[in-house]
């Protein structure tokens, strides 16, 4: 890979320069805050005692659920979820006070002298407790299509089966960290590792009870969030607001790797229990599933997750009689939440189960089942089964590339003349497609709006609610600058994250969507002034409308080499009182016109594995990808991003594993017990393959390349079942840890 | 005592007066404005807070070496010279290693990688061939959620070629090394909340250390913590810690007669340096064994007497009749390994005695003439995650066989599965006198299964483990099915893996 010379804020990463969150100056001396945890999972809340703590030298506050002045609730949906827990606890480690010290040293010290009086209940634990006990958030989702009632047997063969699906911690290496400074008229001036400023600023605002215009918020950059720093932003925030607000002092909360796990949702674990009836060429005819997702106890956005599993249950295949349903269950866990795929993955996993289960029963080659159920032209099989047409998608393009760089078809025929020869180590391989909408943003945040100042020497400032996480969206934000204007990158400062601006959200696209409103209204508006130097430089402008912007001119399109420059157009607007800036608007709807999602990300991947017999333990020898990002900005990025979200992945249907005790504790609360990948169990050789770029808009390529990751959970089964000891259909579990894969192959005891 | 003590960070000498003993050198970094490490896990888990430390390397030759700065207290650094990210530079370029990290850095978050960098000129700095197994094992102790790690990999392979090339030589940071290795120094200090902090120079002055504080917490590397049940680690609490660092006969490895005596304070990482060749068991066990930055400072005296039931040195130790120097104040005594453990962490150590060494004998000579013709030896480990983390089953195995291909003797040694690692003296007594072959290895394969009472934790259930100690024990005999012939057919990948980072021409 041809890496282009680095430029100075990936100097600053490399180095440690550049600034996070707490590597601020001004957060050093601050007062700290050390929380008071449930140690039940539920229970109620008789009595909290303060004195002893308030007592101890150097302690400022102890806050609980009283001192809250406003609403003691930080859900974005309906519903209640408090910041201190109020009356009761519902999850274990929930934080019921927090104590506000000189130092960080101190205020623990104290948080262990603060006395509270609980009364144990049952908790419900897990979904299939809370299905027995219905046990549920809101109501039951559904979508139909077609004719869900027929005799699944008049289709030829059904099968059916649960299937349990363990959620995922998202482990941004930043854990969460905030602090507030308390203003000189009631405002609290925020600094947060988050992904929506504007959601922390409606948060904390609510918490405090004071007019949102009073909460600032700002982000110089986030250390990672994959979904885990929307809500979960607003806890450190929250108790830094309050606590500055109460002591009046500046305020930091940092939390630790266990805090971050204990106390911030998840992934959400999900069950699903389906009935697939398919014909014998291997066309699936008819899908019924219910999917349960662990909420938690509070509702965060898995009803959300929830949608965006229903919608995706398809995967790449078109199905004709479809009804799925779901619920969010009510669980003592903290409330799950938003992921890089969304809830995506989920579905795919279990689409991939039901086509690897057809292929086995049918006895032929799965990736051809695979093949025979794509959304395709003919037949109406274009349709989606919420009626979104499939048209452009470029599944079949990304398919075929993905064979043929793989050489899948050869190395298949090796794998299995090797797997002849080896009779305690099979080698796995399976190639899978994902296809994922893209373009929904969540109801909460469906507008956004940015400026653009063009200056008098032809640079220009862009001005939005943005964060920085990847730099992903400032890249599209630059191509859309430069694309409109002809402003490089060189020339152009983005101000992003600080709600101070702009009303922030995160949803990147919308923002890119209003520079692009904002360029074109500049565009239009120096179009004559341009038209006019040109014209005074003897230049013939062949079409008014046709102006063309590049290089830092503009200039007619028969002559692009005769431009004026930027600058003059721009002192000359001004000169002529026209306004050089521009606010841009965007909203959701616009974006997505009536559809459900915008387009639709596709791709496709193979994976090869090595199962060791004797122990369980899988290699993941080689991975290709093959992803349609749409239009490329950043080639080496979308690849970067690609490999990255596949091994986010990887590790959710390998190594990372939440285990709960018996009381709903989480036991796996720390990098030694949680296990993420690291750079040995990423594919010795891993591939990834871009489909050539088009117009229009970039297609986040992370959902898509998470599900992708599925190839490694496909290749284990192929594995598995080279050992010719299993029944086609037989259970693999998710995540396939070196002992489920064990006891797949190896009956228990035995 | 001393109020006070010094260190250097980026070459500035530093001067801590009265800080206490607990204080991370992560937190003091922190704190004085030295940001590019960062807290991620507190742990030792992730390498987010890696810094640079001026130490030695197998051979006794002054090396960089990364280590986690949240696992480091700062007495442990005084006297010591740091390097951190901010400074891995030289005349105001970046480090080869970050300046090709950062040519692949804008896609991730970036939060991880300063700790990145340091591991990766780590292995710059060793000016060691290495090969693309080892480029990959580099940053295992390294946590990335955004990149999938192949940038680390490239960084690395091309500023290796970079240092091959011309000027390679002059780039990097061998100018901030001492000419030659120096002693960790002495130390007497007290914090401001009474707690003491000594590191004397002598076996006999640390004896007497801990006879006059009996309830001192001893520490060798201070990395225990890591593992997550043990308190013994950087940053607990005690009165008095007494750090055997400084006691230059504890971090010598020589031969004594027919025999390696390795001091107890010798590192997991210097102690596969030196003998990883030449016992190739130590080399494949210290590959597994955590993660650079934890082998860097984890000392074998340290693991054994802290007794993890899933050590990885443990199995290996057993399989080549390792004995253990222990000293106390009554005098010197010397164990069989497997006398060394006593139950779930708890070891025959009596109070106020430490161990000084381990001694590993040589093998008996192999081959015409002598009475065993093969040998055979394997280590193996199965974890949840396949690198950096505990064991759920680990096992050593060595079986020798007389011309006849008759077993004499055999050494069959697990851990990760019952309360301490053990030999199963049962199971060799049944293949002894056996011939070589799939009956008696099946047979012991049964006895192995039912030998030792494992437990579930959230690693893995009992049974696994029963299952695993048979599973191991199988393969191995897969593997050496023909004594001599390398049978285990792997796809290439360790292949791939052994082929040199940085090919002769690129
Ligand atoms: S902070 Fe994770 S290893 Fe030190
Ligand atoms: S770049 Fe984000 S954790 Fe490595």
């Amino acid at each position: 890979m041809a890496a282009s010379p680095p430029d100075r804020r990936a100097r600053n990463l490399a180095s440690g320069r550049a600034r996070f969150v707490d590597d601020a100056i001004p957060a050093r001396g601050m007062l700290e805050v050390a929380l008071v945890y449930s140690p039940y999972a539920r229970a109620g809340v008789l009595s909290v005692d303060t004195a002893a703590a308030a007592a101890v030298p150097g302690v400022r506050a102890v806050l609980t659920a009283a001192d809250i002045g406003g609403d003691n609730n930080l859900s974005p949906e309906a519903g209640e979820m408090p910041l201190l827990a109020a009356g009761s606890v519902e999850f274990h480690g929930q934080p019921v006070a927090a104590v506000v010290a000189d130092e960080l040293a101190a205020a623990r010290r104290a948080a262990d002298l603060v006395s509270v009086e609980y009364q144990p209940r049952p908790p419900v634990l897990g979904v299939e407790e809370a299905i027995a006990l219905q046990s549920f958030h809101g109501p039951e989702l559904e979508l139909e299509r077609g004719e869900p009632d027929l005799d699944p047997v008049s289709f030829g063969g059904v099968i059916g089966k649960g299937l349990a699906i363990a959620g995922q911690e998202h482990f941004a290496l930043e854990p969460g960290v905030a602090w507030a400074e308390p203003g000189e008229e009631g405002e609290v001036n925020i600094t947060a590792s988050a992904e929506d400023l504007g959601f922390v600023r409606r948060g904390v605002a609510g918490l405090l009870g004071v007019p949102m215009s009073r909460v600032k918020v700002s982000c110089p950059r986030v250390g990672g969030s994959f979904g885990g720093k929307l809500t979960g932003a607003l806890i450190p925030a929250g108790v830094a607001a309050l606590a500055a607000q109460v002591t009046g002092f500046p305020t930091r909360v940092r939390f630790d790797r266990e805090d971050e796990f204990r106390l911030t949702g998840k992934q959400n674990a999900a069950y699903a229990e389906y009935k697939a009836a398919y014909d014998e060429s291997g066309r699936i005819g008819l899908l019924d599933c219910v999917v349960y997702l662990d909420g938690g106890w509070a509702v965060d956005r898995a009803p959300s997750v929830l949608r965006n599993i229903l919608h995706h249950l398809d995967s790449a295949y078109f199905i004709p009689n479809v009804r799925l349903t779901g619920r969010v269950c009510k669980t003592n866990l903290p409330p799950n939440t938003s992921t890089v795929s969304g809830g995506a993955a989920v579905a795919a996993l279990v689409a991939e189960e039901i086509v690897a289960e057809i292929g086995a029963r049918l006895d032929v080659v799965v990736e051809a089942v695979r093949q025979r159920n794509f959304y395709g032209p003919e037949d109406g099989r274009g349709v989606t089964h919420y009626g979104q047409e499939t048209g452009d998608l470029r599944l079949g393009e990304a398919w075929g590339r993905l064979l043929e760089r793989s050489a899948y078809r050869e190395r298949r025929v090796e794998v299995d003349a090797w797997n002849g020869t080896s009779r305690f180590a099979k080698r796995g391989l399976a190639v899978v497609p994902a296809k994922v909408g893209s373009g929904a943003p969540e109801a909460e945040a469906r507008q956004a709006s940015a400026t653009v100042s063009l200056l008098p020497d032809g640079s220009a400032q862009v001005v939005c609610g943005e964060v920085e996480i990847g730099g992903a969206m400032r890249r599209t934000i630059a191509a859309f600058v430069e694309d409109q204007l002809g402003i490089g990158d060189g020339e152009l400062r983005i101000t992003a994250g600080e709600t101070d601006q702009i009303a922030a959200s995160h949803h990147g696209e919308l923002h890119a969507e209003a520079v692009l409103d904002a360029c074109r209204q500049l565009r239009e508006r120096l179009r004559l002034v341009a038209y006019r130097l040109l014209q005074g430089r003897g230049i013939e402008v062949t079409d008014l409308m046709e102006l063309r912007f590049a290089g830092g001119g503009v200039a007619d399109i028969e002559s692009p080499a005769e431009p004026v420059p930027l600058a003059e157009v721009v002192r000359a607007a001004s000169a002529e009182d026209i306004n050089v800036s521009a606010t841009g608007y965007s909203s959701a709807a616009e974006i997505l016109g009536g559809r459900t999602f915008r387009d639709f990300a596709c791709g496709a991947a193979a994976a090869e594995v090595l199962v060791d017999g004797f122990t369980g333990e899988v290699s993941v020898l080689r991975a290709d990808v093959v992803q349609d990002v749409g239009r490329q900005l950043d080639p080496e990025a979308e690849l970067g991003l690609i490999r990255g979200a596949f091994l986010q992945g990887l590790g959710w249907q390998t190594c990372e594993d939440l285990v709960w005790s018996a009381d709903g504790e989480l036991l796996t609360a720390g990098a030694d017990s949680y296990l993420v990948p690291t750079a040995a169990e990423a594919p010795a050789q891993f591939e990834v393959e871009l489909l050539p770029s088009y117009g229009g808009y970039p297609k986040e390529p992370g959902p898509a390349a998470f599900c992708l990751a599925l190839s490694v959970r496909e290749a284990v089964r192929d594995a598995v079942a080279a050992f010719g000891k299993v029944k086609p259909g037989f259970a693999l579990p998710a995540p396939a840890t070196p002992e489920a894969v064990y006891f797949a192959l190896h009956a228990r005891g035995d | 005592m001393q109020g006070d003590f010094e260190f250097l960070i980026n070459g500035t000498p530093h001067r801590a007066g009265g800080v206490s003993s607990a204080t991370s050198l992560l937190g003091y970094l922190r704190d004085n404005l030295l940001v590019a490490a960062k807290d991620a896990c507190g742990a030792g888990g992730c390498g987010a807070c890696s810094v640079l430390l001026v130490d030695v390397d197998g051979r006794g030759e002054p090396a960089m070496r990364a280590v986690n700065a949240c696992m480091l207290t700062l007495p442990m650094v005084a006297g010591r010279s740091i390097w951190t990210a901010e400074a891995l530079g030289t005349g105001g370029q970046l480090h080869p290693v970050q300046e090709a990290l950062a040519s692949c850095s804008r896609f991730g978050c970036g939060y991880c990688l300063p700790g990145v960098s340091v591991a990766l000129a780590e292995a710059y700095e060793g000016r060691r061939e290495l090969s693309l197994g080892d480029v990959v094992g580099q940053s295992v102790g390294n946590l990335c959620r955004c990149t999938g790690y192949q940038p680390f990999r490239d960084a690395l392979v091309s500023a290796l070629r970079d240092r091959a090339g011309e000027g390679g030589e002059q780039r990097g940071l061998a100018g901030h090394l001492p000419p030659a290795a120096e002693g960790v120094s002495p130390l007497a200090y007290r914090d401001r909340d009474g707690v003491s902090f000594y590191r004397p120079e002598t076996v006999v002055e640390a004896l007497r250390l801990c006879q006059a504080h009996p309830e001192a917490r001893l520490l060798a590397g201070g990395t225990s913590r890591c593992w997550g049940d043990d308190p013994g680690g950087a940053g607990a609490e005690a009165a008095t810690m007494i750090s055997l660092e400084a006691i230059v006969e504890l971090a010598e490895i020589r031969r004594y007669g027919d025999a390696w005596r390795v001091g107890a304070g010798v590192t997991l990482a210097r102690f596969a340096d030196r003998l990883g060749d030449e016992l190739p068991m130590v080399g494949e066990m210290a590959r597994r064994f955590g993660s650079p930055q934890i082998r860097n400072r984890a000392t074998l005296g340290g693991n054994l007497s802290s007794a993890p039931h899933h050590s990885d040195l443990v199995p290996v130790l057993l399989a080549l009749d390792a004995g253990v120097c222990v000293e106390g104040l009554d005098g010197v005594r010397s164990l069989r390994l497997d006398e060394l453990f006593t139950g779930f962490r708890q070891t025959a150590l009596a109070e106020g005695e430490i161990i000084t060494a381990i001694t590993i004998p040589d093998l008996p000579q192999v081959g015409e003439g002598a009475d065993v013709a093969h040998r055979m030896c394997g280590f193996f480990k199965v974890s949840k995650r396949g690198s950096n983390d505990r064991a759920i089953a680990n096992a050593a195995f060595v079986v020798e066989l007389d011309g006849a291909g008759v077993v004499v003797r055999a050494r069959l040694c697990c851990g990760g599965v019952a309360a301490y690692g053990a030999r199963a003296y049962e199971a060799e007594e049944k293949l002894v006198g056996e011939p070589w072959g799939r009956g008696a290895v099946q047979r012991v394969a049964v006895e192995l299964k039912g030998l030792f009472p494992a437990s579930s934790d959230q690693r893995a259930t009992a049974g696994y483990r029963n299952a695993l100690v048979a599973g191991l024990w199988q393969k191995f005999f897969t593997q050496n099915r023909d004594p001599g012939q390398p049978a285990y057919a792997d796809v290439g990948l360790r292949d791939l893996l052994a082929r040199p980072a940085v090919a002769a021409d690129p």
